[in-house]
Protein backbone atom coordinates (compact mmCIF):
# COMPACT_ATOMS: atom_id res chain seq x y z
CA UNK A 1 0.00 0.00 0.00
CA UNK A 2 1.23 3.47 -0.89
CA UNK A 3 1.51 5.80 2.11
CA UNK A 4 1.63 9.60 1.53
CA UNK A 5 3.91 11.24 4.11
CA UNK A 6 4.70 14.88 4.86
CA UNK A 7 8.48 15.27 4.97
CA UNK A 8 10.52 18.14 6.38
CA UNK A 9 14.26 18.27 5.75
CA UNK A 10 16.43 20.30 8.08
CA UNK A 11 17.69 23.32 6.15
CA UNK A 12 14.73 23.39 3.77
CA UNK A 13 12.08 26.08 3.45
CA UNK A 14 9.05 23.92 2.63
CA UNK A 15 7.52 20.56 3.46
CA UNK A 16 7.07 18.06 0.65
CA UNK A 17 4.78 15.12 0.11
CA UNK A 18 6.46 11.78 -0.60
CA UNK A 19 4.85 8.45 -1.34
CA UNK A 20 6.30 5.31 0.21
CA UNK A 21 5.17 1.70 0.02
CA UNK A 22 4.46 0.30 3.45
CA UNK A 23 7.22 -2.31 2.95
CA UNK A 24 9.79 0.32 1.91
CA UNK A 25 12.63 0.76 4.40
CA UNK A 26 13.15 4.00 6.25
CA UNK A 27 16.51 4.23 4.45
CA UNK A 28 14.47 4.34 1.24
CA UNK A 29 12.27 7.12 2.62
CA UNK A 30 15.41 9.05 3.56
CA UNK A 31 16.68 8.75 -0.01
CA UNK A 32 13.32 9.92 -1.37
CA UNK A 33 13.32 12.96 0.87
CA UNK A 34 16.90 13.85 -0.03
CA UNK A 35 16.13 13.58 -3.74
CA UNK A 36 12.87 15.53 -3.39
CA UNK A 37 14.56 18.51 -1.75
CA UNK A 38 17.96 18.47 -3.47
CA UNK A 39 17.16 21.57 -5.54
CA UNK A 40 17.24 23.62 -2.31
CA UNK A 41 19.21 21.58 0.24
CA UNK A 42 22.62 20.01 -0.12
CA UNK A 43 22.26 16.69 1.68
CA UNK A 44 25.20 15.07 -0.13
CA UNK A 45 25.21 12.73 -3.10
CA UNK A 46 22.09 10.58 -3.31
CA UNK A 47 22.76 6.84 -3.17
CA UNK A 48 26.07 7.47 -1.41
CA UNK A 49 27.34 7.15 2.13
CA UNK A 50 26.30 10.76 2.73
CA UNK A 51 22.90 9.41 3.76
CA UNK A 52 24.44 8.21 7.01
CA UNK A 53 24.80 11.82 8.13
CA UNK A 54 20.98 12.04 8.31
CA UNK A 55 18.36 10.42 10.47
CA UNK A 56 14.60 10.20 10.18
CA UNK A 57 12.50 11.22 13.16
CA UNK A 58 8.86 10.80 14.01
CA UNK A 59 8.32 13.43 16.68
CA UNK A 60 11.32 13.04 18.97
CA UNK A 61 11.83 9.38 18.08
CA UNK A 62 14.72 8.45 15.78
CA UNK A 63 13.65 5.62 13.48
CA UNK A 64 16.10 2.87 12.56
CA UNK A 65 16.81 2.91 8.81
CA UNK A 66 16.31 -0.83 8.43
CA UNK A 67 12.70 -0.74 9.65
CA UNK A 68 9.92 -0.65 7.10
CA UNK A 69 7.37 2.15 6.89
CA UNK A 70 4.81 -0.20 8.39
CA UNK A 71 7.14 -1.32 11.20
CA UNK A 72 7.94 2.29 12.01
CA UNK A 73 4.22 2.91 12.55
CA UNK A 74 3.90 5.47 9.78
CA UNK A 75 0.43 5.99 8.42
CA UNK A 76 -1.03 8.29 5.76
CA UNK A 77 -0.40 12.02 6.23
CA UNK A 78 1.98 11.63 9.16
CA UNK A 79 4.82 14.10 9.57
CA UNK A 80 8.44 12.96 9.50
CA UNK A 81 11.60 15.03 9.87
CA UNK A 82 14.93 14.37 8.22
CA UNK A 83 17.60 15.94 10.38
CA UNK A 84 21.37 15.84 10.57
CA UNK A 85 22.40 13.03 12.86
CA UNK A 86 22.58 14.32 16.42
CA UNK A 87 21.00 17.70 15.64
CA UNK A 88 18.86 19.02 18.51
CA UNK B 1 -37.53 77.88 4.19
CA UNK B 2 -38.38 79.72 0.95
CA UNK B 3 -38.60 77.91 -2.37
CA UNK B 4 -35.45 79.55 -3.71
CA UNK B 5 -33.34 78.58 -0.71
CA UNK B 6 -31.15 75.52 -0.86
CA UNK B 7 -31.19 73.45 2.28
CA UNK B 8 -27.96 73.62 4.17
CA UNK B 9 -25.88 70.43 4.22
CA UNK B 10 -25.94 70.16 7.99
CA UNK B 11 -29.74 70.43 8.00
CA UNK B 12 -30.47 67.43 5.81
CA UNK B 13 -27.37 65.25 5.93
CA UNK B 14 -27.90 63.66 9.37
CA UNK B 15 -31.39 62.51 8.35
CA UNK B 16 -30.31 61.39 4.90
CA UNK B 17 -27.32 59.34 5.98
CA UNK B 18 -28.53 57.96 9.30
CA UNK B 19 -32.09 56.89 8.67
CA UNK B 20 -33.53 54.15 10.87
CA UNK B 21 -37.05 52.93 11.45
CA UNK B 22 -39.05 51.82 14.44
CA UNK B 23 -40.64 48.62 13.15
CA UNK B 24 -44.37 48.05 13.65
CA UNK B 25 -45.22 45.17 11.31
CA UNK B 26 -42.17 42.97 11.83
CA UNK B 27 -39.89 42.23 14.71
CA UNK B 28 -36.49 43.85 14.60
CA UNK B 29 -34.96 40.39 14.82
CA UNK B 30 -36.80 39.41 11.65
CA UNK B 31 -35.71 42.50 9.76
CA UNK B 32 -32.11 42.01 10.90
CA UNK B 33 -31.73 38.28 11.63
CA UNK B 34 -28.63 37.32 13.57
CA UNK B 35 -27.60 34.80 10.90
CA UNK B 36 -27.18 37.61 8.37
CA UNK B 37 -26.64 40.73 10.48
CA UNK B 38 -24.12 39.07 12.76
CA UNK B 39 -23.51 38.58 16.43
CA UNK B 40 -23.78 39.75 19.09
CA UNK B 41 -27.37 40.52 18.18
CA UNK B 42 -28.23 43.74 19.99
CA UNK B 43 -31.33 45.95 19.97
CA UNK B 44 -31.20 49.08 17.80
CA UNK B 45 -30.48 51.32 20.80
CA UNK B 46 -27.08 49.68 21.20
CA UNK B 47 -26.06 50.92 17.75
CA UNK B 48 -27.70 54.37 17.95
CA UNK B 49 -24.46 56.25 18.61
CA UNK B 50 -22.65 54.64 15.64
CA UNK B 51 -20.70 57.29 13.71
CA UNK B 52 -17.88 57.61 11.20
CA UNK B 53 -15.91 60.78 10.54
CA UNK B 54 -16.30 61.32 6.79
CA UNK B 55 -20.07 61.96 6.56
CA UNK B 56 -19.89 62.00 2.77
CA UNK B 57 -22.97 62.86 0.72
CA UNK B 58 -23.81 61.01 -2.49
CA UNK B 59 -23.25 64.19 -4.52
CA UNK B 60 -19.81 64.64 -2.96
CA UNK B 61 -19.01 60.99 -3.51
CA UNK B 62 -19.84 61.10 -7.21
CA UNK B 63 -18.03 64.38 -7.80
CA UNK B 64 -14.85 63.30 -6.01
CA UNK B 65 -14.80 59.89 -7.70
CA UNK B 66 -15.33 61.51 -11.10
CA UNK B 67 -12.35 63.79 -10.50
CA UNK B 68 -10.22 60.79 -9.53
CA UNK B 69 -11.25 58.92 -12.67
CA UNK B 70 -10.33 61.90 -14.84
CA UNK B 71 -6.88 62.13 -13.25
CA UNK B 72 -6.24 58.43 -13.55
CA UNK B 73 -7.29 58.25 -17.20
CA UNK B 74 -4.94 61.14 -17.95
CA UNK B 75 -2.09 59.13 -16.46
CA UNK B 76 -3.16 56.11 -18.48
CA UNK B 77 -3.22 58.11 -21.71
CA UNK B 78 0.21 59.56 -21.03
CA UNK B 79 2.01 56.55 -19.53
CA UNK B 80 -0.07 53.42 -20.02
CA UNK B 81 1.30 52.28 -23.36
CA UNK B 82 2.75 48.81 -23.58
CA UNK B 83 6.11 50.35 -24.51
CA UNK B 84 6.11 52.39 -21.27
CA UNK B 85 5.52 49.25 -19.24
CA UNK B 86 7.98 47.11 -21.19
CA UNK B 87 10.73 49.55 -20.21
CA UNK B 88 10.25 48.74 -16.52
CA UNK B 89 12.43 46.31 -14.58
CA UNK B 90 11.23 42.69 -15.09
CA UNK B 91 11.41 41.95 -11.37
CA UNK B 92 9.21 44.93 -10.57
CA UNK B 93 6.73 43.86 -13.25
CA UNK B 94 6.55 40.44 -11.61
CA UNK B 95 5.46 42.19 -8.39
CA UNK B 96 2.83 44.14 -10.32
CA UNK B 97 1.47 40.87 -11.77
CA UNK B 98 1.32 39.33 -8.31
CA UNK B 99 -0.65 42.32 -7.02
CA UNK B 100 -2.84 42.51 -10.12
CA UNK B 101 -3.96 38.89 -9.91
CA UNK B 102 -4.54 38.62 -6.18
CA UNK B 103 -6.29 41.87 -5.28
CA UNK B 104 -8.66 43.31 -7.97
CA UNK B 105 -11.14 40.43 -8.07
CA UNK B 106 -10.89 40.06 -4.31
CA UNK B 107 -12.09 43.66 -4.23
CA UNK B 108 -15.09 42.54 -6.25
CA UNK B 109 -16.02 40.08 -3.51
CA UNK B 110 -15.64 42.95 -1.05
CA UNK B 111 -18.39 44.72 -3.01
CA UNK B 112 -20.66 41.81 -2.01
CA UNK B 113 -19.61 42.11 1.64
CA UNK B 114 -20.34 45.83 1.58
CA UNK B 115 -23.70 45.29 -0.10
CA UNK B 116 -24.69 42.82 2.60
CA UNK B 117 -23.82 45.52 5.14
CA UNK B 118 -25.74 48.10 3.09
CA UNK B 119 -28.86 46.05 3.81
CA UNK B 120 -28.23 44.18 7.06
CA UNK B 121 -25.89 46.42 9.08
CA UNK B 122 -27.58 47.61 12.24
CA UNK B 123 -27.27 51.38 11.84
CA UNK B 124 -28.37 53.72 9.05
CA UNK B 125 -25.09 55.61 8.83
CA UNK B 126 -23.19 52.34 8.65
CA UNK B 127 -25.46 51.18 5.83
CA UNK B 128 -24.91 54.45 3.96
CA UNK B 129 -21.15 54.34 4.07
CA UNK B 130 -21.24 50.61 3.21
CA UNK B 131 -23.12 51.56 0.03
CA UNK B 132 -20.27 53.87 -0.91
CA UNK B 133 -17.87 51.08 0.04
CA UNK B 134 -19.55 48.74 -2.44
CA UNK B 135 -19.18 51.34 -5.20
CA UNK B 136 -15.54 51.80 -4.18
CA UNK B 137 -14.82 48.11 -4.47
CA UNK B 138 -16.38 47.86 -7.91
CA UNK B 139 -14.09 50.69 -8.95
CA UNK B 140 -11.09 48.87 -7.45
CA UNK B 141 -11.94 45.86 -9.56
CA UNK B 142 -12.59 47.70 -12.79
CA UNK B 143 -9.58 50.02 -12.77
CA UNK B 144 -6.88 47.29 -12.78
CA UNK B 145 -8.90 45.16 -15.21
CA UNK B 146 -9.08 48.12 -17.57
CA UNK B 147 -5.53 49.44 -17.22
CA UNK B 148 -3.76 46.10 -17.32
CA UNK B 149 -5.87 44.56 -20.08
CA UNK B 150 -4.04 46.68 -22.64
CA UNK B 151 -0.81 44.95 -21.63
CA UNK B 152 -2.02 41.39 -22.30
CA UNK B 153 -1.23 41.61 -25.99
CA UNK B 154 2.49 42.05 -25.21
CA UNK B 155 2.71 40.02 -22.00
CA UNK B 156 0.26 37.15 -21.50
CA UNK B 157 1.05 36.92 -17.77
CA UNK B 158 -1.06 40.07 -17.32
CA UNK B 159 -4.06 37.98 -18.41
CA UNK B 160 -3.96 36.53 -14.91
CA UNK B 161 -5.34 39.82 -13.59
CA UNK B 162 -8.68 38.42 -14.69
CA UNK B 163 -7.97 34.70 -14.94
CA UNK B 164 -6.43 34.04 -11.51
CA UNK B 165 -9.54 33.58 -9.36
CA UNK B 166 -11.15 31.43 -12.03
CA UNK B 167 -8.28 28.94 -11.87
CA UNK B 168 -7.23 26.13 -9.55
CA UNK B 169 -3.79 27.62 -9.13
CA UNK B 170 -2.64 26.89 -5.59
CA UNK B 171 -2.25 30.58 -4.75
CA UNK B 172 -5.79 31.17 -6.03
CA UNK B 173 -7.08 28.32 -3.85
CA UNK B 174 -5.42 29.96 -0.85
CA UNK B 175 -6.67 33.44 -1.68
CA UNK B 176 -10.22 32.20 -2.31
CA UNK B 177 -10.20 30.31 0.97
CA UNK B 178 -9.45 33.53 2.82
CA UNK B 179 -11.45 36.03 0.79
CA UNK B 180 -14.56 33.92 0.27
CA UNK B 181 -14.89 33.75 4.03
CA UNK B 182 -13.84 37.29 4.83
CA UNK B 183 -15.36 39.27 1.96
CA UNK B 184 -18.04 37.16 0.34
CA UNK B 185 -19.82 35.33 3.15
CA UNK B 186 -19.03 37.07 6.45
CA UNK B 187 -21.85 38.84 8.25
CA UNK B 188 -21.55 42.65 8.49
CA UNK B 189 -20.04 42.56 11.98
CA UNK B 190 -17.28 40.09 11.14
CA UNK B 191 -16.82 41.84 7.78
CA UNK B 192 -16.44 45.24 9.46
CA UNK B 193 -13.90 44.02 12.00
CA UNK B 194 -12.01 41.57 9.78
CA UNK B 195 -12.03 43.62 6.59
CA UNK B 196 -12.30 47.27 7.58
CA UNK B 197 -10.47 47.31 10.89
CA UNK B 198 -7.81 44.64 10.35
CA UNK B 199 -7.37 44.08 6.64
CA UNK B 200 -7.88 47.59 5.28
CA UNK B 201 -6.67 49.75 8.12
CA UNK B 202 -3.63 47.59 8.63
CA UNK B 203 -2.60 45.66 5.58
CA UNK B 204 -3.99 47.41 2.51
CA UNK B 205 -2.31 50.55 3.80
CA UNK B 206 0.91 48.60 3.60
CA UNK B 207 0.19 47.36 0.10
CA UNK B 208 -1.21 50.52 -1.41
CA UNK B 209 0.85 53.20 0.33
CA UNK B 210 4.05 51.17 0.48
CA UNK B 211 3.82 49.84 -3.06
CA UNK B 212 2.89 53.21 -4.54
CA UNK B 213 6.04 54.66 -2.95
CA UNK B 214 8.06 51.89 -4.57
CA UNK B 215 6.27 52.41 -7.89
CA UNK B 216 7.42 56.00 -7.83
CA UNK B 217 10.98 54.81 -7.16
CA UNK B 218 11.02 52.57 -10.23
CA UNK B 219 9.23 55.12 -12.41
CA UNK B 220 5.98 53.13 -12.77
CA UNK B 221 3.63 56.13 -12.82
CA UNK B 222 0.65 54.11 -14.03
CA UNK B 223 0.77 51.65 -11.12
CA UNK B 224 1.53 54.46 -8.69
CA UNK B 225 -1.48 56.45 -9.92
CA UNK B 226 -3.73 53.42 -9.74
CA UNK B 227 -2.74 52.55 -6.17
CA UNK B 228 -2.99 56.11 -4.93
CA UNK B 229 -6.43 56.56 -6.45
CA UNK B 230 -7.66 53.34 -4.85
CA UNK B 231 -6.12 54.01 -1.45
CA UNK B 232 -8.07 57.25 -0.96
CA UNK B 233 -11.28 55.20 -1.14
CA UNK B 234 -9.94 52.58 1.23
CA UNK B 235 -9.10 55.22 3.80
CA UNK B 236 -12.73 56.34 3.83
CA UNK B 237 -14.63 53.08 4.01
CA UNK B 238 -12.07 51.53 6.38
CA UNK B 239 -13.54 53.92 8.98
CA UNK B 240 -16.52 51.57 9.33
CA UNK B 241 -14.45 49.12 11.33
CA UNK B 242 -13.63 50.90 14.53
CA UNK B 243 -17.13 52.03 15.60
CA UNK B 244 -18.45 48.51 14.97
CA UNK B 245 -15.62 47.05 17.00
CA UNK B 246 -16.32 49.45 19.87
CA UNK B 247 -19.92 48.25 20.14
CA UNK B 248 -18.92 44.57 19.98
CA UNK B 249 -16.26 45.10 22.66
CA UNK B 250 -18.87 46.66 24.92
CA UNK B 251 -21.11 43.58 24.66
CA UNK B 252 -18.87 40.61 23.86
CA UNK B 253 -15.21 41.40 24.39
CA UNK B 254 -14.06 37.80 23.91
CA UNK B 255 -15.66 37.59 20.46
CA UNK B 256 -14.15 40.94 19.44
CA UNK B 257 -10.72 39.70 20.51
CA UNK B 258 -11.20 36.44 18.59
CA UNK B 259 -12.11 38.23 15.37
CA UNK B 260 -9.08 40.49 15.70
CA UNK B 261 -6.73 37.59 16.39
CA UNK B 262 -8.13 35.45 13.60
CA UNK B 263 -8.15 38.05 10.84
CA UNK B 264 -4.82 39.63 11.72
CA UNK B 265 -3.15 36.26 11.32
CA UNK B 266 -4.93 35.31 8.12
CA UNK B 267 -4.28 38.75 6.59
CA UNK B 268 -0.64 38.61 7.64
CA UNK B 269 0.07 35.36 5.81
CA UNK B 270 -1.37 36.61 2.53
CA UNK B 271 0.30 39.99 2.64
CA UNK B 272 3.64 38.43 3.56
CA UNK B 273 3.44 36.82 0.12
CA UNK B 274 1.92 39.65 -1.91
CA UNK B 275 3.82 42.54 -0.34
CA UNK B 276 6.83 40.70 1.08
CA UNK B 277 7.88 39.25 -2.26
CA UNK B 278 7.55 42.58 -4.04
CA UNK B 279 9.36 44.71 -1.48
CA UNK B 280 12.27 42.45 -0.54
CA UNK B 281 12.89 40.35 -3.64
CA UNK B 282 11.27 41.67 -6.82
CA UNK B 283 11.99 45.40 -6.39
CA UNK B 284 15.37 46.26 -7.99
CA UNK B 285 17.84 46.44 -5.13
CA UNK B 286 19.21 49.84 -6.11
CA UNK B 287 15.76 51.38 -5.77
CA UNK B 288 14.76 49.80 -2.49
CA UNK B 289 14.13 51.85 0.60
CA UNK B 290 12.76 50.34 3.79
CA UNK B 291 12.46 46.58 3.95
CA UNK B 292 9.15 44.73 4.14
CA UNK B 293 9.74 44.25 7.85
CA UNK B 294 10.34 47.98 8.34
CA UNK B 295 7.19 48.80 6.37
CA UNK B 296 5.18 46.35 8.49
CA UNK B 297 6.58 47.77 11.70
CA UNK B 298 5.71 51.30 10.64
CA UNK B 299 2.38 50.80 8.87
CA UNK B 300 0.92 47.79 10.61
CA UNK B 301 2.44 47.00 13.98
CA UNK B 302 2.72 50.45 15.50
CA UNK B 303 -0.72 51.60 14.46
CA UNK B 304 -2.41 48.28 15.12
CA UNK B 305 -1.05 47.87 18.63
CA UNK B 306 -1.86 51.49 19.46
CA UNK B 307 -5.45 50.97 18.30
CA UNK B 308 -5.80 47.79 20.36
CA UNK B 309 -4.47 49.56 23.43
CA UNK B 310 -6.91 52.46 22.96
CA UNK B 311 -9.76 49.99 22.69
CA UNK B 312 -8.64 48.01 25.73
CA UNK B 313 -7.95 44.85 23.71
CA UNK B 314 -4.97 42.56 24.12
CA UNK B 315 -2.37 42.02 21.43
CA UNK B 316 -3.01 38.62 19.79
CA UNK B 317 -1.83 35.69 21.95
CA UNK B 318 0.54 34.58 19.18
CA UNK B 319 2.46 37.88 19.06
CA UNK B 320 5.89 36.29 19.71
CA UNK B 321 5.16 33.87 16.83
CA UNK B 322 4.19 36.81 14.63
CA UNK B 323 7.42 38.64 15.48
CA UNK B 324 9.44 35.58 14.48
CA UNK B 325 7.29 35.25 11.37
CA UNK B 326 8.07 38.83 10.42
CA UNK B 327 11.75 37.90 10.35
CA UNK B 328 11.28 34.64 8.45
CA UNK B 329 8.01 33.80 6.76
CA UNK B 330 8.36 35.65 3.46
CA UNK B 331 11.97 34.47 3.16
CA UNK B 332 10.82 30.88 3.67
CA UNK B 333 8.01 31.10 1.19
CA UNK B 334 9.90 33.11 -1.46
CA UNK B 335 12.75 30.59 -1.58
CA UNK B 336 10.17 27.79 -1.78
CA UNK B 337 8.16 29.52 -4.48
CA UNK B 338 11.33 30.34 -6.45
CA UNK B 339 11.99 26.61 -6.63
CA UNK B 340 8.39 26.02 -7.76
CA UNK B 341 8.08 29.11 -9.97
CA UNK B 342 6.43 27.23 -12.84
CA UNK B 343 3.42 26.75 -10.57
CA UNK B 344 2.54 30.47 -10.64
CA UNK B 345 1.92 33.16 -13.27
CA UNK B 346 4.72 35.63 -12.50
CA UNK B 347 8.50 35.51 -12.65
CA UNK B 348 11.07 35.45 -9.86
CA UNK B 349 14.45 37.05 -9.29
CA UNK B 350 17.37 35.04 -7.96
CA UNK B 351 18.98 37.20 -5.26
CA UNK B 352 22.60 37.88 -6.16
CA UNK B 353 25.48 39.29 -4.08
CA UNK B 354 24.02 42.82 -3.89
CA UNK B 355 20.52 41.63 -3.02
CA UNK B 356 21.83 39.23 -0.42
CA UNK B 357 24.00 41.92 1.17
CA UNK B 358 20.90 44.15 1.42
CA UNK B 359 18.85 41.33 2.94
CA UNK B 360 21.62 40.53 5.45
CA UNK B 361 21.67 44.17 6.48
CA UNK B 362 17.88 44.37 6.84
CA UNK B 363 17.44 40.97 8.51
CA UNK B 364 20.61 40.51 10.59
CA UNK B 365 19.08 37.89 12.86
CA UNK B 366 17.51 35.66 10.24
CA UNK B 367 18.73 36.00 6.67
CA UNK B 368 21.88 33.94 7.26
CA UNK B 369 19.55 30.93 7.65
CA UNK B 370 18.55 31.27 4.00
CA UNK B 371 22.00 31.70 2.47
CA UNK B 372 22.62 27.94 2.07
CA UNK B 373 19.33 27.60 0.14
CA UNK B 374 20.27 30.44 -2.22
CA UNK B 375 23.79 29.01 -2.55
CA UNK B 376 22.24 25.73 -3.61
CA UNK B 377 19.86 27.32 -6.13
CA UNK B 378 22.72 29.43 -7.51
CA UNK B 379 24.86 26.31 -7.90
CA UNK B 380 21.97 24.82 -9.81
CA UNK B 381 21.98 27.68 -12.31
CA UNK B 382 25.77 27.55 -12.56
CA UNK B 383 25.44 23.96 -13.74
CA UNK B 384 22.55 24.68 -16.13
CA UNK B 385 22.27 26.63 -19.35
CA UNK B 386 20.47 29.99 -19.24
CA UNK B 387 16.77 29.62 -19.85
CA UNK B 388 16.62 25.96 -18.80
CA UNK B 389 14.38 26.79 -15.88
CA UNK B 390 13.24 23.29 -15.06
CA UNK B 391 16.83 22.24 -14.37
CA UNK B 392 16.62 24.42 -11.24
CA UNK B 393 13.14 23.53 -10.12
CA UNK B 394 11.40 21.32 -7.59
CA UNK B 395 9.75 18.12 -8.75
CA UNK B 396 8.15 16.76 -5.57
CA UNK B 397 4.60 17.71 -4.65
CA UNK B 398 4.72 20.61 -2.19
CA UNK B 399 2.52 20.39 0.88
CA UNK B 400 -0.20 22.82 1.96
CA UNK B 401 -1.76 24.10 5.18
CA UNK B 402 -5.32 22.89 5.85
CA UNK B 403 -6.32 26.38 6.96
CA UNK B 404 -4.51 29.07 4.97
CA UNK B 405 -3.91 26.70 2.00
CA UNK B 406 -0.45 28.18 1.52
CA UNK B 407 2.58 25.92 1.37
CA UNK B 408 4.00 24.57 4.64
CA UNK B 409 6.71 27.18 4.98
CA UNK B 410 6.19 28.63 8.43
CA UNK B 411 9.06 28.53 10.92
CA UNK B 412 12.71 28.51 9.93
CA UNK B 413 14.89 26.23 7.78
CA UNK B 414 16.04 24.62 11.01
CA UNK B 415 12.56 23.91 12.35
CA UNK B 416 9.40 23.96 10.27
CA UNK B 417 6.34 24.81 12.40
CA UNK B 418 3.87 22.45 10.67
CA UNK B 419 1.68 20.50 13.05
CA UNK B 420 -0.73 17.61 12.50
CA UNK B 421 -4.24 17.59 13.98
CA UNK B 422 -6.03 14.26 14.34
CA UNK B 423 -9.77 13.90 15.01
CA UNK B 424 -11.93 10.80 14.64
CA UNK B 425 -9.31 9.04 12.56
CA UNK B 426 -8.84 11.96 10.15
CA UNK B 427 -5.73 14.11 9.87
CA UNK B 428 -5.07 17.68 8.85
CA UNK B 429 -1.78 19.53 8.74
CA UNK B 430 -1.46 23.20 9.73
CA UNK B 431 1.49 25.44 8.88
CA UNK B 432 1.68 27.14 12.28
CA UNK B 433 0.18 27.25 15.75
CA UNK B 434 -2.10 30.23 14.97
CA UNK B 435 -3.49 28.44 11.88
CA UNK B 436 -4.03 25.36 14.06
CA UNK B 437 -5.79 27.45 16.71
CA UNK B 438 -8.16 29.04 14.18
CA UNK B 439 -8.80 25.67 12.51
CA UNK B 440 -9.69 23.99 15.79
CA UNK B 441 -11.91 26.89 16.92
CA UNK B 442 -14.04 26.55 13.79
CA UNK B 443 -13.33 22.99 12.72
CA UNK B 444 -16.82 22.43 11.29
CA UNK B 445 -16.30 25.38 8.98
CA UNK B 446 -12.88 24.35 7.71
CA UNK B 447 -12.47 20.59 7.94
CA UNK B 448 -14.17 19.62 4.68
CA UNK B 449 -12.17 21.95 2.46
CA UNK B 450 -9.73 20.05 0.26
CA UNK B 451 -6.24 21.43 -0.01
CA UNK B 452 -4.16 20.62 -3.08
CA UNK B 453 -2.72 17.45 -1.53
CA UNK B 454 -6.19 16.10 -0.71
CA UNK B 455 -7.30 16.88 -4.26
CA UNK B 456 -4.34 14.88 -5.59
CA UNK B 457 -5.02 11.99 -3.21
CA UNK B 458 -8.70 11.99 -4.15
CA UNK B 459 -7.78 11.79 -7.83
CA UNK B 460 -9.30 15.22 -8.52
CA UNK B 461 -5.93 16.76 -9.44
CA UNK B 462 -2.98 15.12 -11.20
CA UNK B 463 0.01 14.13 -9.06
CA UNK B 464 2.40 14.70 -11.95
CA UNK B 465 3.79 18.25 -11.93
CA UNK B 466 3.53 18.88 -15.69
CA UNK B 467 -0.07 17.67 -15.79
CA UNK B 468 -0.86 19.57 -12.61
CA UNK B 469 0.35 22.82 -14.21
CA UNK B 470 -1.22 22.47 -17.60
CA UNK B 471 -4.41 20.53 -16.89
CA UNK B 472 -5.32 21.70 -13.40
CA UNK B 473 -3.72 25.08 -12.70
CA UNK B 474 -4.52 26.62 -16.07
CA UNK B 475 -0.89 27.42 -16.81
CA UNK B 476 1.00 26.89 -20.04
CA UNK B 477 4.69 27.23 -20.76
CA UNK B 478 4.46 30.75 -22.21
CA UNK B 479 2.76 32.01 -19.06
CA UNK B 480 4.09 30.07 -16.10
CA UNK B 481 6.68 31.69 -13.88
CA UNK B 482 10.34 31.55 -14.77
CA UNK B 483 13.50 33.19 -13.59
CA UNK B 484 13.03 36.84 -14.60
CA UNK B 485 16.52 36.89 -16.13
CA UNK B 486 16.50 33.31 -17.41
CA UNK B 487 19.28 32.56 -14.93
CA UNK B 488 21.67 34.78 -16.91
CA UNK B 489 22.98 37.14 -14.25
CA UNK B 490 26.17 39.15 -14.79
CA UNK B 491 27.44 38.02 -11.38
CA UNK B 492 26.81 34.33 -12.05
CA UNK B 493 29.78 32.79 -13.82
CA UNK B 494 29.15 29.44 -15.39
CA UNK B 495 31.57 26.60 -15.61
CA UNK B 496 32.55 25.61 -19.11
CA UNK B 497 30.12 23.01 -20.34
CA UNK B 498 32.73 20.23 -20.41
CA UNK B 499 33.67 20.97 -16.80
CA UNK B 500 30.12 20.77 -15.48
CA UNK B 501 29.35 17.73 -13.43
CA UNK B 502 25.98 16.40 -12.67
CA UNK B 503 24.88 17.65 -9.27
CA UNK B 504 24.09 15.16 -6.55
Amino acid sequence: MLVPIYGFVQGDTIGVLVFAHDDMTIAGVIEKLRASTSVRVDTGATGSGDARAWELRIGDRVVAPNLTVDEAGLTALDRVDLRRRGAP
Amino acid sequence: MHDDEVARREDWLPLARKLDWTFRYVEERDAFPEEVSGRPWLPADAWASWAEPYGTTFEEYVRIQSDKETSLLAVRDALGRASDVAALDPGWLAGVKLHAATLPLAEFTAAVGNLRAARFARDGAWRTVASFGALDELRHTQIPLLLLHDLVRTDAQFDWTHRFYHSNNWVAIAARHCFDELLLTADPIEFAIGTHFVFETGFTNLQFVGMSALAEQVGDRLFEGMLTSIQTDEARHAQIGRPVLEVVIAHDRAYAQYLIDKWFWRSWLLFAVVTGFAMDYLMPVGRRGPSFKEFVEEWVVGQFLASLAELGLERPWYWPIFERSLENYHHMIYASAYSYRATVWFDFVLPGPDERAWLRRKYPSSFSLYEPVWDRLTEGWRAADPGVDLAVHGTAIPSFCSLCQLVLSHGTPDQNDATVVERDGRKWILCSEPCRWIFEREIDRYSEHKDVVRRVLAGEAPGNLAAFLSQYSGLRYEVWGKDAHAGAYPWLEREKRADRRERP
